[in-house]
């Protein structure tokens, strides 16, 4: 197979943290296919080398496809990240793998290296961040390395872009020519000769389920019993092999795993002292020393996290989001109403009229509007990411979140959810364990976002004049609360599943590379666009729809008689228990699936009032302080907007995640504002 | 130099004094958690410091074969070492057994020779 007629498809694979993203998005571009491995939620980004066209004729360049394996640190069966990166590789053969290893942290990269090289496929070792070891007086000769690894290795620093050139070219030689790694046994004495007779044992069943030998054979030393299963060996065989793996445990005094682990780390200490000349200092480890001193500092840490945080929520939600989603929404209306001066004009029909702007011009502004807050929370994110200050926060943070069974990087999603729940639940991407960030997004929604805001004040200016602030204040905590126990609930009884055990790397600090966050801001907004766009739009058109007809489906002269208003009258003893079973009530709950601050719209209009500021007048003849909290109660807890819906559909993987999570936060909404409203009645009365 | 103390003085790798060096002797314990440890890089013979905790006490920063490492107390409770007093040079540039990485040599070091003998 030739350049010129082959397709060859390259694995990624390395430890995160060693530039691993910036190398891919070096040789990739806008082109960039994010979407899932089969059957699990892990992240799978693949993309033709259209980057690399300055290094390639532009067609052989398309015909190279890299897929992106996540960053893992071994081939062990534990994590769902290591399994998708060993299962892709043995299963899909990808035509080479292109291994990049962190030199400064080389040890703990080959660690991974070898073990990917026993997996009988074409491999190349990139080595990464060069230009570190050398501002360190390091130095590395590659050829010493390549012999005594047994596959060539190329000196680059993707940042820089310096190597990549001889990079492909190794590359793409060793994968036309099917060059597998030269060396495939790592250990010696004991733990040699129990792989070599594990290898006869099942030399057959590892051929027969298509599975390298040399590395299944390693493995079942280490227990790997996903790989045990593979193979169906007969109980004998089985005993056989647990008395080999207890013989050499014998021999060498140590257990199976330790003993592997000696073997590897030896093997790998012979080849970077022979090849690798440590650097004098250690200039970049310092700095982050130093940066840490007060990042991760016993008194100033959490308050410069926090501090850190307002800045991003400042201006996610207030200056930049807000602003530009106030343009965008300005544009949106100023295109309506054009458009609606332009058919009155016309003479076309007023229900034509009332579609074209109060369904297609909002429903696309509004999906449209979230996109400012969603790029600017994606720059901040992926900066914090990129940095390695979102280490810290999860190593300063850990401690409070793990009674949630969570790690501290949630508290970032949580925090984001008090803006919007819309990106907050985006921003669990970063969240590495798939268990964190489906226990993350469940509970984002409880965060009270900025658009219950007017909901409250409407209420707040009204009935509880006095007592403003603090009614405000415990419908915050009361949503905290209501979090941190569905928290632990789920964290007891639902994922019940072991959390992977809390081992993270700090990494050392690094400037964020701008053609990653670029990258990710397109990739991240194109997605949100093509997933929520179809649904939010649909559910704005269905609302609209049910805001303009009556039963009959003729044209309803005023909002209290559409559909909408005749299903809310229809559902409003489901609210007589929480005190506001009127129709009303119920019709401006059942907008706020739209938007939130639909509600109080819904209820201006509901009640007949030219304006929201109106409001004031009706409400009190409406509701009573109390029956006005539990309302409030509810707007807090219930189903989160059409948009938040679509997100966690997405994010969760399966659409019915989102009517999953819709009939659970209005059950624990009715359920709590039950309790409130009852007990409230049984105080004031007495 | 560098100063073992006998096993009686083993710790685990949570008790060591913020600043302060260890020598991996064991990792207990078995399965992914352990496996994952060893994975790390924290496996018997290793040179580790514990750096810091964090602000709220928990977890803990080590800091290993050239990188830095978050641990929970509860969980590093499982690897013992054996404490290294007076250690004065870099431990970036010591391999496992006290040598020198750069020159591979005890006592060529120019660091080391920097340093008033003791």
């Amino acid at each position: 197979m030739s350049l010129e007629d082959g397709r060859f498809v390259i694995a990624l694979a390395g430890n995160p943290n060693s530039g691993k993203t910036t190398l891919f998005n070096q040789l990739t571009g806008m082109n960039q296919h994010v979407g899932n491995f089969p059957g699990v939620t892990v992240e799978k980004v693949e993309a033709e080398l259209s980057g690399a066209a300055e290094y390639m004729p532009k067609r052989a360049a398309e015909r190279i496809t890299l897929v992106d394996l996540p960053g893992i640190y071994s081939l062990s069966p534990y994590s769902q990240e290591e399994i998708v990166a060993r299962d892709y590789i043995i299963r899909e053969k990808p035509d080479a793998i292109l291994n990049i290893v962190d030199v400064m942290n080389v040890e703990r990269g080959l660690y991974l290296s070898i073990q990917l090289m026993q997996l009988e496929t074409p491999m190349v070792i990139a080595l990464n961040m060069m230009d570190e070891l050398r501002a360190n007086h390091g130095s590395a000769d590659v050829a010493i390395l390549s012999q005594k690894l047994g596959v060539p290795v190329i000196p680059i620093a993707a940042s820089k872009k310096e190597g990549i050139g001889e990079l492909l070219e190794t590359l793409l030689r060793t994968a036309i020519e099917g060059e597998r790694p030269k060396i495939t046994d790592f250990c010696t004495g004991a733990v040699h000769r129990a792989i070599h007779a594990l290898s006869h044992l099942i030399e057959d069943h590892a051929t027969a389920a298509s599975l390298p030998v040399k590395f299944v054979s390693t493995k079942l030393l280490e227990t790997d019993s996903v790989l045990l299963d593979r193979l169906e060996v007969t109980p004998l065989e089985r005993h056989t092999l647990d008395e080999l793996v207890e013989n050499m445990e014998d021999e060498t005094g140590t257990d199976r795993k330790a003993a592997i682990a000696d073997m590897r780390y030896a093997f790998i200490g012979d080849a970077v002292a022979a090849g690798i000349e440590k650097p004098h200092t250690t200039l970049h480890q310092d700095r982050s020393a130093r940066i840490d001193r007060l990042l991760t500092n016993k008194y100033l840490g959490i308050p410069v996290f926090f501090g850190v945080m307002a800045v991003i929520f400042w201006l996610t939600f207030s200056v930049i989001g807000s602003a530009l989603s106030g343009a965008l929404g300005y544009l949106f209306s100023v295109a309506g109403s054009a458009a609606t001066a332009v058919m009155t004009e016309a003479g076309v029909n007023s229900l034509v009229r009332s579609f074209v702007s109060n369904a297609v011009f909002a429903g696309v502004g509004s999906v449209v509007s979230f996109i400012p807050m969603i790029i600017v929370m994606f720059f901040f994110m992926s900066l914090l990411e990129d940095s390695g200050y979102m280490a810290r926060v999860a190593f300063i943070m850990d401690k409070l979140l793990r009674k949630l069974g969570l790690s501290g990087r949630s508290i970032i999603p949580m925090i984001l959810g008090f803006g919007c729940t819309v990106p907050a639940i985006m921003s669990t991407r970063t969240l590495t364990s798939e268990r964190d960030r489906r226990i993350t997004i469940l509970l984002t929604p409880f965060m009270s976002c900025t658009a219950k805001l007017p909901i409250y004040g409407a209420f707040v200016a009204v009935l509880f004049a006095q007592w403003r602030g603090l009614i405000v204040l415990s419908l915050y905590v009361l949503g905290i609360l209501i979090a941190v126990i569905a928290g632990v609930v789920m964290n007891r009884f639902v994922f019940r599943g072991n959390p992977v055990p809390f081992i993270m790397e700090l990494p050392t600090y690094r400037m964020p590379n701008l053609r990653t966050v670029g990258l990710l801001l397109w990739n991240r907004t194109k997605d949100f666009l093509q997933r929520a766009f179809t649904v939010i739009f649909v559910a704005t058109i269905i609302i609209w729809f049910l805001q303009s007809f009556d039963a009959r489906l003729n044209p309803a002269a005023q909002e209290s008689g559409s559909m909408l208003a005749a299903i809310g009258g229809f559902i409003a003893p489901f609210f007589s228990p929480l005190g506001f079973g009127t129709g009303i009530a119920a019709t401006a709950i059942l907008s706020g699936f739209i938007a939130k601050e639909t509600v109080i719209s819904s209820l201006a209009v509901l009640t007949g009032v030219p304006t929201v500021m109106a409001l004031e007048t009706v409400l009190p003849t409406i509701f009573t302080p109390l029956t006005a909290y539990s309302f409030l109660v509810f707007c807090l807890l219930y189903t989160p907007c059409v948009a938040a819906i679509s997100v966690v559909s997405r994010e969760m993987g399966h659409w019915t995640a989102g009517l999953v999570m819709v009939i659970r936060q209005t059950a624990i909404a009715w359920a709590v504002t039950f309790a409130i409203y009852q007990i409230g009645l049984l105080i004031f009365s007495a | 130099m560098l100063a073992y103390a006998n096993s009686m003085d083993n710790k685990s790798i949570d008790q060591l004094a913020p600043g302060s060096y260890g020598i991996i002797k064991r990792v207990e314990g078995r399965g992914a958690f352990r496996d994952r440890l060893l994975d790390m890089g924290l496996t018997p013979g290793t040179l580790v410091a514990l750096r810091k905790a964090a602000p709220m006490g928990d977890p803990i920063q080590l800091s290993l074969r050239g990188y830095e490492l978050t641990v929970r107390k509860s969980d590093a409770a499982c690897v013992e070492v054996a404490p290294v007093s007076d250690l004065s040079v870099n431990p970036f540039r010591l391999s496992c057994d006290g040598r020198c990485v750069s020159c591979a040599k005890a006592g060529d070091c120019p660091e080391k020779k920097a340093e008033p003998q003791k």
